[in-house]
């Protein structure tokens, strides 16, 4: 998989954006007891940034169209090279 | 409901799950593989979701709100923040073929087989409670599903009128399903495609369960959400819409701290999600798939919490168990059913693949690496290993378990599923400072990681397991509130006099207070091997290594292809390994030729495939076993190169030490040669200087005789011999002085006075010097020198010498009568040239050159004796010769005779030098010089 600096950035700031919202202070804000819509509060918040976290990872996490073409399966482990490399006019030992 | 119904039930749903794996297996070792598959990859990771999930979840919202949520929050940020973290472990798992946590945590600190062995056993330790968990709960909703009576009452009539234990029974099955599903054969890439697969349908069936009851409980019993909502805030449930208000939200924080360590230190989720994954681009899927299956598996955790708080107003029935008892309350026996199987597939997914995953440590990082420290095992000539390494892995297994089944009866009695689960992410999150600092940090070093993670555990068993213990009655009570030995400052729950923390974030804190700070400061403190620091930068710039800017490959070696093939099949079976040689050769192209010496491309299939069996560590030292005389390990590797860089060294010093000894030798045979040459110098030397002395010896010894043995001697006579003796003994004594003069000079003793000398004043005082000898033959001088005679540098006597010497000779030769003898100086390109002529007869051509060889007398004097001792002209030219001057003869360009020129360099400072008033010195008289 061909890693681009953009997708870490935008991991980064999602990872910090959920830190900075599930932890104390800001979950203090949401975190009431009413009903909105028959549904607490804090319950509709949490889940509510839950599900944008997961869509903003999903946009986040799509292969570029762009780099499609470069991208890398299978055996990961660099190779040495071979006798076939070396374009030995000889043939194959 | 029937026992039997739902042991039916259930072993028809075991018997699914090992069909599918089986399939799984069948079709991966087909190449159609159903596993590889992005959707699959993620509902394996969804083995995260077990028993606490399903059943302590809500528990958890029914007592107190929302605190169920971070355990799944954690994960998530994990998981969005992916392209950091699990990338990187991905790749560094394919590349080092990684197997297990503890290969990943050994190998980042050099291999160390120590370190892979204790987080094997840190492990396996924190893994006991959560299995115990699981049995707890497979066992509690067996119980509840077969002798429901609305409340408590957990005895089994049908199994314990046998004596036997359900929960042990439950972990024994488990045990044996493990085995089956794990150990059937052993992999040399630890792909258990089969159970992968089983996963998946198990993640699946549990979400297909809890939904179902989260549907029946919301809409079935309620009509929809809001109704359960405002029916739960008229019941006064007000609480549980909101987080734990108790003590803050420090509790809340330390959970989704601790869940994000767990997802990733996990033993079991770094196995599904690392070493299980089969292309690092179904990431791309998971990374939001799983998190959202968290998302919709929790939506209806509270909803039915709520449902069952308000079935069983009166309490009474375990929270923990609402998934089964409020569709069991409604008379839904079919959906009660379906919970209690998916409960049984959280319970069994967790328990297989930890299982699975804490076996493989075992065997790799503990049983193998200590039988290859035992020599008498001979475990590298051994020949059926495969079969034996299945043995340890299913013993371990059965141990395992037997461990969970233990923790439970002693301690997990009085314990929700959910603080069971707990003491388990705890133990985990131990790994984490050496797995993330590993990771990005490559300073961090083989001690640093060791004493944190030692130091971080003991914290962890002392503050949550140790209490555990005691609280189940097995240690005493006062261990808690009164500390060990009622040490107050000791108090397992409040170390230090730190209260006001929940039990976990209180243990959390200190042991990964205690943990990070061992690590960083151990790691700054020690140094780091060569392979640490090697693994350490693959590690860390392991993207580096992987996209082709740098080489990891070290090995090299002189094993032949044979060998090795023999050796990865003694652990992996022989067809096998046979099988997976020859696809390698056909793969790059060559023949497979076993007596060909492996290089390190075949070294390095062995290794991988070696440790996916054995594990990295041992599959390097067996690997190096079989490598005869070559570069085995990174260790022996560097230690050969630094050898061989000494080596270098040397034989540089040496061509050096050589060539000076070459120049010495040289130099040798040229001063033996010039010895050799003033050997025989010396001995032409003594021949002629014993002649020069013996003459004058032997004209005084006669003339001596003459006068005592001969009595009738006439004056005149006694006279003129007497006059004979006193002039020989002169010259004799002048000889000898000569001779010391020269020998000094030719052997450099001889003490220079260089000095600025005023010219004027030397050849002066030669004139006065020789005046006498010069009057006395009536001889003829001209001195003319130039207006300006300059400042020489010069030994002033030394020059005086050489001045009286030609002086001497000009007047011992120049014509008698009428001699003249000429001086005259100039000044030519920095040197002032004297010259000494005389009206004698002149040196022959032939000879102008001898005339400074010592001892070279030219014509003799009318009687025939000698007139000088032969040593004059030699050392004047011993001192013009120093003074870096020249001294020659010619012909005396105004007539007859011969004219001695020499040149002495001028001093540099001073340049000329103020003369007389009279520009020209040409006295007829020397005598008024």
């Amino acid at each position: 998989m061909k890693r681009t600096g953009r997708k870490q950035e935008w991991s980064l700031t999602l990872y910090a954006f959920g830190v900075l919202v599930f932890l104390p202070p800001l979950v203090g804000t949401y975190d009431r007891a009413f009903l909105v819509l028959g549904i607490p509060l804090s319950y509709l918040v949490i889940f509510c940034i839950w599900a944008f976290i997961i869509f903003a990872t999903w946009f986040g996490a799509r292969p570029s169209k762009l780099r499609q073409d470069q991208t890398v399966n299978g055996d990961l482990s660099p190779r040495e090279p071979t006798f076939d490399d070396t374009n030995n006019p000889l043939g194959r030992s | 409901m029937q026992g039997g119904l739902v042991v039916v039930a259930s072993i028809l749903y075991l018997g699914t799950l090992f069909a599918i794996a089986y399939y799984g297996d069948k079709a991966s070792s087909r190449g159609r593989s159903i596993t590889k598959n992005p959707y699959i990859y993620t509902l394996s990771i969804a083995v995260f979701c077990t028993s606490w999930t399903f059943y302590g979840s809500v528990g958890l919202a029914a007592r107190t709100g929302l605190d169920f949520l971070p355990i799944y929050l954690g994960p998530t940020l994990v998981f969005a923040v992916w392209s950091v973290g699990w990338v990187k472990i991905l790749r560094i798992c394919k590349v080092n073929r990684i197997t297990s946590i503890a290969e990943f945590i050994s190998s980042r600190y050099g291999k160390s087989s120590q370190l892979g062995a204790m987080v094997t056993l840190i492990a396996v330790v924190g893994t006991t409670p959560y299995i115990s968990l699981q049995l707890k709960s497979i066992a509690t909703s067996f119980e509840i599903i077969t002798n429901y009576s609305g409340e408590t009452s957990f005895i089994n009539p049908v199994l314990t009128q046998y004596g036997l234990d359900t929960t042990f029974l439950v972990a024994m099955a488990l045990a044996i399903f493990s085995i089956l599903f794990g150990t059937r054969h052993i992999d040399a890439s630890e792909h258990h495609e089969g159970i992968v697969a089983a996963i998946a349908f198990e993640s699946i069936v549990k979400l297909f369960a809890f939904l179902a009851v989260g549907f029946f409980v919301t809409f079935g019993v309620f009509d929809g959400f809001a109704d359960l909502f405002n029916k739960a805030s008229a019941a006064q449930l007000d609480h549980l819409f909101v987080i734990n208000p108790e003590g803050g939200y420090a509790s809340w924080a330390t959970m989704i701290i601790l869940s994000m360590l767990a997802i990733i230190c996990l033993p079991r989720q770094f196995y599904i999600t690392a070493v299980e994954n089969t292309d690092e681009n179904h990431l791309r899927t998971a990374v939001w798939l799983f998190p959202l299956y968290l998302l919709v598996i929790n939506i209806f955790v509270l909803p039915i919490a709520i449902g069952g708080r308000l079935a069983f107003p009166g309490g009474g029935v375990d929270a923990d168990m609402f998934v089964l008892t409020v569709p069991i309350f409604y008379g839904k026996s079919a959906l009660a059913l379906l919970a209690f199987i998916g409960g049984l597939s959280a319970a069994t997914s967790m328990v297989i693949v930890a299982a699975i995953a804490l076996s493989t440590m075992v065997c790799n990082n503990v049983v193998v690496p200590a039988l290859v420290k035992m020599r008498w095992f001979e475990l590298d000539k051994r020949s059926n290993l495969s079969g034996f390494l299945l043995l340890v892995r299913r013993a371990s297994i059965i141990g395992i378990l037997i461990l969970g089944y233990a923790y439970f009866r002693v301690a997990s009695g009085s314990y929700s599923l959910v603080t069971i689960g707990l003491v388990s992410f705890a133990a985990a999150a131990q790994f984490a400072p050496a797995i993330i600092g590993g990771m990005f940090w490559k300073g961090g070093s083989l001690k640093g990681a060791m004493t944190g993670m030692v130091l971080g555990t003991l914290v962890w068993a002392y503050t949550l397991l140790l209490p555990s213990f005691a609280q189940s009655g097995w240690l005493p009570i006062s261990l808690i509130d009164y500390g060990p030995f009622g040490l107050e400052f000791l108090r397992p729950y409040a170390l230090f006099g730190m209260d006001g923390f929940d039990n976990l974030s209180h243990s959390l804190f200190w042991s990964l207070l205690v943990n990070i700070s061992a690590y960083v400061i151990g790691s700054l403190l020690t140094h780091q091997t060569t392979i640490e620091r090697i693994q350490g930068t693959m590690f860390v710039d392991v993207f580096m290594y992987t996209e082709g800017l740098k080489d990891p490959r070290f090995l090299q070696g002189s094993a032949s292809i044979g060998d090795l093939c023999d050796l990865v099949g003694r652990f992996v079976g022989e067809e096998r390994a046979d099988k997976a040689f020859r696809d390698f050769a056909a793969d790059q192209g060559v023949m497979f030729r076993p007596n060909l010496i492996a290089d390190t491309v075949w070294l390095d299939l062995a290794e991988k495939m070696l440790a996916g069996a054995v594990g990295s560590a041992t599959a390097r030292v067996m690997i190096g076993s079989v490598v005869k005389g070559g570069i085995v390990s990174l260790d022996e590797m560097y230690k050969i190169l630094d050898e061989t860089s000494q080596a270098i060294q040397y034989s540089r010093m040496l061509e050096t030490k050589s060539r000076e000894l070459e120049e010495t030798t040289a130099k040798l045979q040229a001063a033996n040669e010039r010895l050799k040459e003033l050997d025989s110098l010396k001995d032409d030397f003594l021949n002629t200087i014993s002649h020069e002395l013996r003459t004058p010896l032997t004209s005084i010894r006669a003339f001596s005789e003459i006068l005592s043995e001969t009595p009738d001697v006439s004056d005149e006579e006694s006279e003129h011999f007497l006059l004979v003796i006193r002039t020989e003994s002169e010259r004799l004594s002048r000889l000898i002085d000569q001779i010391l003069d020269l020998a000094k000079m030719e052997s450099g003793q001889m003490d220079w006075a260089l000095a600025n000398v005023d010219s004027r004043a030397v050849i002066k005082q030669a004139v006065a010097a020789m005046s006498g000898l010069i009057q006395e033959r009536k001889i003829k001088l001209r001195v003319d020198l130039p207006a300006g005679m300059p400042m020489i540098k010069a030994d002033h006597d030394q020059l005086v010498q050489v001045m009286v010497n030609l002086l001497s000779n000009a007047a011992k030769f120049c014509a008698d009568p009428g001699g003249v003898i000429g001086v005259s100086a100039r000044v030519r390109q920095g040197q002032l040239r004297i010259s000494i002529t005389d009206n004698g007869e002149g040196v022959p051509k032939a000879r102008k050159a001898a005339v400074f060889e010592k001892f070279l007398q030219l014509n003799q004097g009318t009687d025939q004796m000698p007139r000088g001792t032969g040593l004059g002209l030699a050392i004047c030219r011993e001192i013009i010769t120093f003074l870096g001057g020249a001294i020659w003869v010619d012909d005396n360009p105004a007539g007859k005779g011969a004219r001695f020129s020499f040149t002495v360099p001028m001093a540099k400072v001073d340049g000329y030098l103020a003369v007389e008033e009279n520009t020209r010195d040409d006295r007829k008289d020397p005598a008024v010089i």
